[in-house]
């Protein structure tokens, strides 16, 4: 497998995307943003142009400049699933500015709006760092303020004109009469909007764009991917809040005033209906929802008298019914017709050994209880490999206590209210080769994992990895020092295909910030990756496949695919047999040992027998104290090991007989 | 039975008589408590249930309450800022509404004096129990529903060695007095003290065993296995 | 001039309605993930719905009040069937926090919506319930309406206290926020407590928009600001603990009125909001631990 190249670049150099040859997927990164930009832009152009009548005009430009904001609503709420909605405040900000800024210091229009987005940038920054910082609920309750603290600031305030606001604010492009003015503003407005269309969509579908979504998705497993979560959700706040300011200056430059009632609660709500309706986890899905809704607020004197009672209506119902939106019902038809149509001609695949698809579970399973049958009388036939030569072993510990330990922890303690869910547990695991953490359930072992992870603080103790003391470090940090692990529960983006989960893990841009994914897509490097750690699985037959669509075995690959692809030092794996049959779980040891022998393997498992055919070194854990650390010999005869996990024992019997 | 895209539950078929104490074993996430959960009308599930030989309605918890069939769940799943009592108290629910009245019945006497240990402890709130006293109001719980069965996933969680030897001395207790019980326990041995049938889950297919001499097998089978001389 | 004890007083009373409302959002959030955004609203509609029928169509006062009333409790019950129970129940169910805001925020519009249509666009109120001057007690001026508030909503807390502490069923409704697995094993039917939950709180937030609004006045978009002041009241209870809940409602209220009277009506509402906004962004602890039941 290559080596990780670290990519430490924190400012885009634009010479890069001039310079690079695209291989044919990055350059599916680069055409599709781009091609959408030109095409609404040219097709707004021709919209602007044929349009007539200044009402119309006004209309559409108006349209425009909610645009602009939603773009930016796309990747935050709809990419990203986070819930802050503070665009209506940086809106009313942006046109504010602009206005005071050109009414007040005759700053030209153009100059006024980009100073609006550059402090956007500060302001965004600022509002966003301490915003984002607040849990889930918290952040949407506080932002659902913003807009109606602003506009009610700017409603008695009499600098800025009250409740009239600020008027006769220049044109951003002027023409000779009003309908010029309008239409050339209009144009410079369409062309703003492309280029937000592009950053937007460049963002998305980029490697950036993948972490995005496992943030939005599962937050804890981000971070343990290497992904600094707390980063890319300001980074998404701040650019929804540009666009938002872009769009609010934009709006002062095209209508020529900026009032209260412009940007308040209901604006805000507008935009979310805009949003939602086209279909939020897209651009066109965004452009749609914009143009419905404003024609629905302005174009129609019946729904605009009536508009509450039919946004209220409109917006129960498309949350109800398609909460993805029109544009997701049309793609949901389109890949129906599609599905029924390609029907016959798809046979289930041959499979190989690994990578099952679901079909093929029930033949297995059914056929298991026969085979065990023929076997009972005869002595518990092992298709277990043979545990790793009793030589290699000791040289490998006697080399590895020259080396660094790949994991230490000493006097590590764990409490919750008044349980002691780890209690002073001090380990040693030496690099390399295949460990082994056992225990009855409720024994503190997934703690432990947590502790080390990340996922969770101690109470007590020190924790070493690879040597570097990481008590104070937090998990994304952790991830990229070379942890990575599994979960007992499967926990995959099931909606996407394997190659996708993958690759989120292998992007090499998660030490950069959002602006990179502008000028480098990354995602190319990151397939790549991904397709080589799958094949190595041999997982390539499913790659492209559903993840939840796969058999338990494959989701376990895949996951373990996703752990390996970040290259690590240190492997953890929750219960990695559990729920595999024991062909299963012969390939599964097989495959462990190999990796011991690059990566150190540190897994929780119930299974005792697979235990002491591959794991060097064997920890016991008992109501959070650790009873026992030896190789298998010790404890197979181990007296205290036989007392404390007999349950388990018995277990393992059971499947002989 | 299946959770979304995972068939949880492929195959499940046994029965029980009144008065029986069974045992469903085998190693975790096999579909042990899914099938508890597929019984007590909780999850959806296909196949059919009977309950004294009338067929139960799927995903109906109240009718299997009202037929006399309890569950205690995995993981206890208590009211945690409830106090202890009002815990117990809740149990009476599958069969009044009414607080004087299920205060004053039997079924509530019986849950509160099973676990003398938690006599002292009735106003406390729930969530602050130890492991085990939890287990103790979740296993009242489930009897002051009046119950003629009772279904209880995995009640060994965490639990002491010697703690779960006071449960299961309560199992004892209630199954001498005339209860049906139905006990997932992941360890076997522990299970088979007090039952002699033992139905075994494996990847989501229970198989019957009747085997009265199960518990000396698997001693044997155990103990070879760590001796291999 | 309106003295301290004046404003206080002043605060006290419309305390008392976010009080309630606070107490509403509370005890619906804890017995199914579900915030009420248009909790204001059904208060517009009643005050104005009686004033519509009392005023205009002439009907008895009495018959008035309870026809509104009980047109606002249909409606919230058709309302939690048709769409609650879809987006809550089932293979339809919808992640927490879009039921949590818009779905309610969407109610909110449509009803305003309506009353705009229904009602107009003047300010209305409903008649006072307790005529008669405003009474005087150490040299403090208590309007009418604001000491019937006070005592509606002790009362109503009374209630709600002693409904969970004396009755199976009460408990029952606690449980269900508490565990929801554990309160369908003991057979408690978490939606139809949801329902009566969401039902009574229309209802109520409908008496106490008729009993306050001679104070006021009503006009169809009124009922946003009521709800908001409402949610960030539960909010600040962390939307589990009832008597904190009614604690903040009370103290925002007198908050409201002395930023009014000291430091600027216009801005009263905007700067209450700027602290308690700031308030969840420097100290986001004071929401408390949201796991919104299920």
């Amino acid at each position: 497998m290559s080596t990780v190249e670290t990519t430490t670049r924190t400012t885009p150099r634009l010479t890069d995307a001039l310079t690079r040859v695209p291989g044919f997927r990055q350059r599916g990164q680069l055409t599709r943003p781009a091609l959408l930009a030109v095409v609404v832009t040219g097709l707004g152009l021709a919209v602007l142009i044929t349009l007539n009548g200044n009402y119309n005009d006004s209309i559409f430009v108006l349209g425009l400049c909610y645009a602009i904001t939603v773009m930016g609503m796309v990747v935050q709420i709809g990419h990203t699933n986070q819930l802050a909605f503070h665009q209506a405040f940086f809106m009313l900000v942006g046109g504010y500015t602009v206005g005071v800024l050109n009414t007040k210091y005759n700053v030209p229009i153009v100059l006024a709006i980009l100073t609006v987005v550059a402090a956007s940038a500060f302001l965004g920054t600022l509002i966003g760092s301490v915003a984002t910082r607040v849990p889930g609920f918290g952040l949407a309750l506080a932002t659902l303020f913003f807009s109606v603290i602003a506009s009610g600031y700017v409603g008695y305030s009499s600098y800025l004109g009250q409740a009239t606001g600020i008027n006769g604010i220049g044109n951003i492009w002027s023409g000779p009469t009003y309908v010029t003015s309008l239409e050339r503003s209009g144009a410079v407005a369409l062309a703003l909007l492309g280029i937000g269309i592009f950053v937007c969509s460049r963002i998305m579908h980029s490697g950036i764009g993948l972490e995005l979504s496992l943030v939005g998705e599962n937050e804890r497993m981000a971070a343990s991917l290497g992904i600094n979560t707390r980063r890319r959700k300001l980074e998404v706040f701040v650019l929804s809040a540009m666009l938002a300011a872009l769009g609010g200056g934009v709006f002062a430059g095209t209508q020529t005033l900026v009032s209260p009632g412009n940007f308040d609660q209901t604006a805000e709500l507008s935009l979310l209906i805009m949003l939602f309706l086209g279909g939020r986890q897209a651009i066109v899905g965004g452009l749609i929802g914009t143009g419905l809704v404003e024609y629905l607020q302005e174009g129609n004197t019946f729904i605009s008298s009536h508009i509450l009672i039919i946004e209220g209506v409109l917006f129960t119902l498309i949350l109800l019914y398609a909460p993805e939106g029109l544009l997701g019902v049309v793609l949901r038809v389109y890949r129906n017709v599609r599905r029924l149509s390609r029907k016959p001609k798809q046979a289930a695949p041959v499979a190989p050994a690994v990578g099952v698809p679901s079909d093929a579970l029930a033949a297995e399973v059914v056929a298991a209880p026969v085979a065990s049958a023929g076997n009972a009388t005869a002595a518990p036939v092992t298709t277990r490999p043979v545990p790793p030569e009793a030589v290699s072993t000791s040289l490998r510990q006697s080399e590895s206590s020259a080396q660094v330990l790949a994991l230490e922890c000493q006097g590590v303690t764990k409490r919750f209210g008044g349980v002691v869910a780890v209690d002073d547990v001090s380990i040693k695991v030496a690099p390399l080769g295949v460990h082994a953490l056992c225990g009855p359930n409720g024994a503190g072992k997934s703690t432990l994992f947590e502790l080390i992870c990340g996922g969770l603080e101690g109470d007590a103790g020190d924790m070493f990895i690879e040597g570097h003391h990481v008590n104070k470090i937090p998990a994304y940090q952790r991830a990229q020092l070379g942890v990575a692990r599994t979960l007992q529960a499967v926990r995959l983006m099931n909606s996407r295909s394997a190659l996708d989960n993958v690759a989120v893990a292998a992007v090499p841009s998660h030490r950069t910030f959002l602006t990179h994914a502008i000028v480098r897509s990354d995602l190319a490097v990151a397939y790549d990756r991904a397709w080589e750690a799958l094949e190595e699985l041999g997982l390539g037959a499913v790659a492209q496949q559903r993840v939840g669509d796969l058999t338990l075995e494959s989701q376990r690959m895949v996951e373990l695919a996703r752990a390996m692809v970040t290259n690590p030092k240190i492997l953890l794996l929750d219960e990695p047999a559990s729920g595999l049959s024991s062909e299963q779980r012969a390939r599964l040891a097989a495959k462990l040992v190999k990796l011991g022998e690059t990566v150190t393997v540190f897994l929780v498992e119930h299974d005792l027998q697979m235990v002491m055919d591959i794991a060097e070194e064997i920890f016991v854990l008992l109501d959070g104290r650790v009873v026992f650390t030896g190789n298998s010999e010790e404890f197979r005869t181990s007296s205290i090991v036989r007392q404390e996990l007999m349950g388990l024992l018995a277990n393992d019997a059971l499947e002989t007989i | 039975m299946t959770y979304g895209d995972f068939v949880a539950v492929e195959r499940a078929s046994f029965s029980v008589r009144a008065g029986e104490c069974v045992a469903i074993i085998g190693p975790n996430g096999n579909g042990k408590s899914s099938i508890a959960l597929a019984i007590a009308g909780l999850v959806s599930r296909s196949g059919k249930v009977e309950v004294d030989g009338v067929l139960a309605p799927a995903r109906n918890p109240a009718w299997m309450a009202a037929r006399g069939l309890s569950l205690v769940p995995e993981r206890r799943q208590l009211f945690a800022g409830l106090p202890v009592v009002d815990n117990i108290l809740l149990g009476c629910y599958s069969w009044t509404k009414n607080l004087r009245k299920a205060r004053a019945s039997d079924a509530f006497s019986e849950a509160v004096d099973l676990f003398p240990e938690l006599q002292p402890r009735l106003k406390q709130l729930a969530g602050t129990l130890s492991g085990g006293q939890q287990q103790m109001v979740a296993l009242a719980r489930g009897l002051a529903a009046r119950p003629k069965i009772l279904v209880i996933d995995e009640p060994c969680l965490g639990l002491a060695e010697i703690v779960a030897r006071r449960m299961y001395e309560a199992f004892k207790h209630l199954n001498e007095s005339g209860r049906t019980i139905i006990l997932i326990e992941e360890n076997p041995l522990r299970a088979l003290a007090i039952t002699k049938r033992a139905l075994r889950v494996e990847r989501g297919i229970l198989d019957e065993r009747v085997d009265g001499r199960l518990a000396e097998h698997l001693a044997e089978a155990a103990s070879l296995e760590v001796n291999p001389s | 001039m309106t003295t301290f004890g004046d404003l206080f007083l002043a605060g006290l009373s419309t305390g008392a309605i976010y009080a309630v409302f606070a107490l509403c959002f509370t005890m619906l959030f804890r017995t199914s993930a579900v915030l009420n955004l248009a909790v204001g609203d059904f208060a517009m509609l009643g005050a104005m719905g009686v004033d519509f029928l009392y005023r205009v169509e002439s009907w008895p006062l009495a018959v008035a009040i309870i026809f509104d009333l009980a047109m606002i409790g249909l409606f919230a019950f058709v309302y939690d069937l048709a769409v609650l129970r879809t987006a809550l129940e089932g293979s339809r169910a919808r992640e927490a926090i879009l039921v949590l805001f818009f779905f309610t925020f969407s109610l909110s519009l449509f009803i305003e919506g309506l009353a705009q249509h229904m009602f107009g666009t003047n300010v209305v109120s409903a008649p006072p319930l307790w005529n008669g001057p405003s009474l005087q007690f150490w040299g403090l001026d208590l309007q009418r309406p604001a000491v019937l508030l006070i005592g509606l909503a002790i009362l109503t807390g009374g209630g709600f206290a002693a409904y969970l502490r004396f009755s199976l069923n009460g408990k029952a409704m606690a449980a269900c926020g508490d565990n929801a697995l554990g309160a369908r094993i003991c057979g408690i039917r978490q939606p139809s407590f949801r329902r009566g939950m969401f039902v009574a709180m229309a209802i109520l937030a409908g008496v106490f928009g008729i009993v306050e609004s001679p104070m006021t006045g009503y006009v169809f978009n009124s009922g946003g600001s009521l709800s908001l002041l409402g949610l960030i009241s539960a909010a600040f209870a962390g939307f589990v603990k009832p008597v904190r809940a009614v604690a903040a409602g009370l103290l925002i209220g007198i908050a409201e009125a002395m930023l009014g009277g000291y430091v600027s009506s216009q801005y009263q509402d905007t700067l209450l909001f700027t602290v308690l906004v700031a308030a969840i962004l420097i100290r986001p602890q004071i929401l408390g631990n949201l796991n919104p039941a299920n």
